[in-house]
């Protein structure tokens, strides 16, 4: 049930990821929602949540994305396990270790894609990549508020069923 | 010993394994056609549901902003509207002429056209670097892999995978993307490649020019026709610099696209050849 309730959560961000966000785009640079929803994920309900997050949502991303396969779902599967290791140590009313886990993954997240643009040959890519990470960043934390508390919400709800 | 476990491991594995796929994905240039068709059908309930949403965002964005510029626009359109009436004067001359041209020509019967399925964009690419939209036509519908995909405003890119009742269309933009293009100008007809422009988001570069190639600022690029996958005379975009490449004998063009990537909601795949237009 908590698998099923995780994938169509992960269905509805992917979605969202491309229907949405592209309104939202700033300057070209769009946020990857099923990032900070998978960093979320993990902080609020531990590693294997966010590992989960990260296999459904990242390989929702490489099978309708033109780009690398395998980027999303290696990234995100181990920035999920990764940042779900901090989930004890969060005070789940306070906002700083999100935003400070949000802003870490964007980097992480970049440096897996540096290996795989590498792999793919499209070594042109990276210098752009580069210039995206930071304001990436700022609209990661931006987004990481409210994705957060809606987070804690959804994980508290589904316990109780 | 928290990182010996044995979820830990599992990890491992299926690190190791997605790894794995992904480089053998690399290796080979091919993706998973099966789970990407069993992913687009279970993601195209959600996309519908939410590009009624993005649509509306969309809308609500450009009327804030037709508000706060509808005086300076007034003013604007008052000083275009004397001018379009002279130009209509004018073309009103031009396409009497033109009549009496297309009268005198025997190719009447060889004037040639596209087969065209409209189709809606139903979602956009989820990943950060990568440029391809959804559409809402499929193998249903007739079409195919590498089927040009046009807007009203000229080439948007072409189908990459096609599904049942949906189809992934390449962008353009995206920098896996290319076509080769030639400049519209008669002086010059210089051919080249455009490809999507990492470096500048939202523009495309046409490379391959030769540094004698004739091309200036404002020339209009279109389709050459070679390379079989677009037919010539499809409009690509307008150049907007042109740049030597270090150290060649080459040099590049930056183009703005024709057509406005952000705001597709419809686009026209060609399904067919051109064919002769019934008399």
């Amino acid at each position: 049930m908590k698998t099923l309730f995780l994938f169509v959560m992960m269905a509805i961000a992917v979605s969202l990821q491309s229907t949405v966000i592209p309104v939202l785009a700033i300057g070209g640079v769009r946020p990857d929602l099923v990032l900070v929803v998978t960093v979320s994920a993990a902080l609020s309900a531990g590693r294997e949540t966010g590992l989960l997050c990260g296999v459904f949502g990242g390989l929702l991303q490489d099978l309708l994305s033109v780009g690398p396969f395998g980027y999303n779902v290696l990234s995100k599967m181990l920035l999920g396990f990764l940042v779900g290791l901090y989930e004890r140590k969060v005070n789940q009313g306070s906002l700083l270790l999100p935003l400070v886990a949000v802003a870490a993954a964007t980097v992480g997240a970049a440096m897996v894609a540096m290996l795989f643009l590498l792999a793919y040959g499209q070594e042109r890519q990276i210098a752009a990549l580069l210039l995206q990470v930071l304001p990436a960043a700022a609209y990661h934390i931006l987004l990481a508020v409210p994705v957060h508390f809606l987070m804690i919400w959804l994980i508290r709800r589904q316990a109780k069923k | 010993m928290r990182w010996f476990d044995k979820k830990t491991v599992v990890l491992c594995v299926a690190f190791i394994t997605v790894f794995l796929l992904a480089v053998s994905a690399a290796r080979v240039q091919t993706r998973y056609p099966l789970m990407a068709n069993l992913a687009a059908t279970v993601m195209t309930p959600f996309d519908y549901v939410f590009s009624g949403l993005a649509q509306i965002l969309r809308r609500s964005g450009d009327f804030t902003r037709d508000v706060a510029t509808v005086f300076q626009e007034n003013q604007a359109l008052r000083a275009e509207n004397q001018e379009l009436r002279q130009v209509v004067f004018q073309l009103t001359e031009k396409a009497a002429e033109n009549e009496r041209l297309q009268a005198m020509l025997e190719f009447r019967g060889k004037s040639v056209t596209f087969q065209m399925k409209a189709a809606t964009v139903i979602g956009r690419d989820p990943g950060t670097f990568s440029y391809s939209i959804m559409i809402n036509r499929g193998t249903q519908d007739g079409l195919r892999v590498n089927m040009p995909v046009v807007s009203t405003q000229g080439l948007v890119g072409h189908v990459m995978e096609a599904y049942g009742g949906t189809a992934k269309v390449r962008l353009l933009l995206d920098s896996g993307s290319s076509a080769s293009a030639m400049i519209q100008r008669p002086q010059s007809r210089a051919v080249g490649v455009v490809e999507g422009n990492p470096a500048q988001l939202s523009s495309l570069r046409m490379k391959n020019l030769t540094r004698d190639g004739d091309v200036i600022k404002g020339d209009k690029i279109m389709t050459s026709g070679l390379g079989g996958i677009y037919p010539k005379g499809l409009l690509i975009g307008e150049v907007m610099d042109v740049l030597d490449d270090e150290g060649g004998l080459m040099k590049h063009a930056l183009i703005r696209p024709s057509v406005d990537f952000t705001r597709l909601e419809e686009v026209f795949v060609i399904t067919a050849e051109r064919i002769p237009a019934t008399p």
